[in-house]
């Protein structure tokens, strides 16, 4: 973010946004989505998380076509003194395609063949997303935007990472992962790039788990900043490179 | 208790897009989005679908593909709520989940992350401020009497 000169802010005494736990309590996830639109007041909310993104839209949506709710969320946030107030929700992908249109990056990713991982929330939903559900583009255009080598379309491209199987049936959401890892290789990808912290954690920090459950060949995965990031000039440490369980070494190789 | 998803279960008119879309059908054949929705539609009875349903995905591909905007993982989702709510049993990690959320009011822990190189991290030893997120005076309150039906 300072790399880009922009000024981003934590949100003073946010919460989870309910978005687990929709199925189990919705009000629970309605009053925890809707607590955090208010903090944020008027301004610009960005999320860096799939799950939040739809969530918050979701609860933004909800509250603006059903007056029944909207009175509850009202009442619900006044015992805390708090006001219902509607700030304009953007997704991590949205926000750096901005940032980054137009702009120089100091040290393109040339050469590496990246694919993009949306990530469910971040295109589907009942509500106006920020790109084509069906299709979307944004994602490759910031990955070309950092100079890499795009591969626009890879079989599984739109697909669930299973991250949310991992509470009911992890084999299920581990063969999931592994298709996604699977398809990526066979498309020839260098790595795997997205924005989503769930998906991330599914497709990266499980990989040794899918070498051994599922035989599936590692693939590098990044975050959508670390990729910025490393555009940017950063260096590995300076982006938390050394969390990730993935082979990014590959992709650090030959730029150090 | 009002409406929380966008789920309209009487506009379906039986075409399988959703089902043809989703993720774990593909994987388990008799998961089926456009059975379930048509049961519904036609009065199941109570409990026939508590365990099928939390074999959803989220991945809202039904959502995105339905041509009648009937949105069965919606659906989906205000079943697994009933199901909760009839005392029906639930997956354990949601449980816990709840328990974290009241304490510390985020979904998860903060842990200590052994890194590539063995080193075990934290906000500080990595110099990162503490955050701002908690579960303090009234907020805890109204998430406690929500948790409790209360609200």
């Amino acid at each position: 973010m300072k790399s880009l000169g922009t000024n981003v802010r934590e949100l003073e005494g946010w919460s989870c946004c309910g978005h687990p736990l929709k199925g189990v309590n919705p009000k629970l996830w309605l009053y925890l989505a809707s607590r955090n639109l208010s903090l944020a007041g008027e301004g610009r909310l960005l999320t860096v998380c799939n799950g939040c993104y739809l969530s918050l839209k979701e609860a933004q949506h909800l509250t603006r076509s059903s007056g029944e709710a909207a009175e509850w969320v009202r009442r619900a946030l006044s015992i805390e003194g708090l006001e219902y107030r509607e700030p304009e929700i953007l997704h991590a992908v949205e926000f750096f395609y901005d940032e980054l249109k137009g702009r120089e990056v100091a040290r393109p990713l040339k050469g590496l063949r990246l694919g993009a991982h949306y990530g469910c929330h971040s295109i589907r939903g009942s509500f106006e997303g920020f790109d084509k559900a069906t299709n979307p583009g944004m994602l490759e255009d910031i990955l070309a935007m950092l100079g890499a080598e795009v591969v626009r379309d890879y079989p599984g491209r739109l697909d669930c990472c299973g991250a949310t199987l991992m509470a009911v049936d992890p084999d299920m959401g581990f063969t999931l992962a592994s298709s996604k890892i699977a398809q990526s290789n066979e498309a020839g990808l260098d790595g795997l790039v997205t924005p989503c912290p769930y998906c991330y954690e599914m497709l990266d920090s499980r990989q040794e788990t899918l070498a051994e459950l599922k035989g599936t060949r590692p693939m590098p995965v990044l975050l959508l900043q670390q990729a910025i990031g490393l555009a940017q000039g950063i260096d590995g440490r300076g982006l938390g490179l050394n969390f990730n369980m993935s082979p990014v070494d590959r992709i650090l190789k030959g730029r150090e | 208790m009002f409406k929380t998803g966008f789920e309209r279960p009487e506009k379906c008119f039986q075409c399988g897009r959703c089902t043809s879309s989703c993720t774990i059908s593909k994987l388990m054949g008799d998961y089926r989005p456009n059975r379930i929705v048509g049961l519904v539609r036609h009065g199941v009875p109570e409990g026939m679908l508590d365990k099928i349903i939390w074999n959803c995905a989220r991945c809202m591909k039904c959502v995105e593909y339905c041509p009648q905007k009937v949105a069965p993982a919606d659906l989906i989702s205000s079943l697994q709520h009933r199901a909760v709510s009839r005392g029906s049993k639930f997956p354990e990690a949601y449980g816990e989940m709840m328990k974290i959320l009241s304490e510390t009011g985020m979904a998860f822990r903060q842990v200590d992350v052994t890194d590539r190189d063995f080193e075990v991290c934290n906000r500080t030893s990595m110099g990162l401020p503490p955050l701002t997120a908690g579960a303090k005076g009234k907020f805890r309150e109204i998430m406690s009497k929500i948790t409790a039906g209360e609200m």
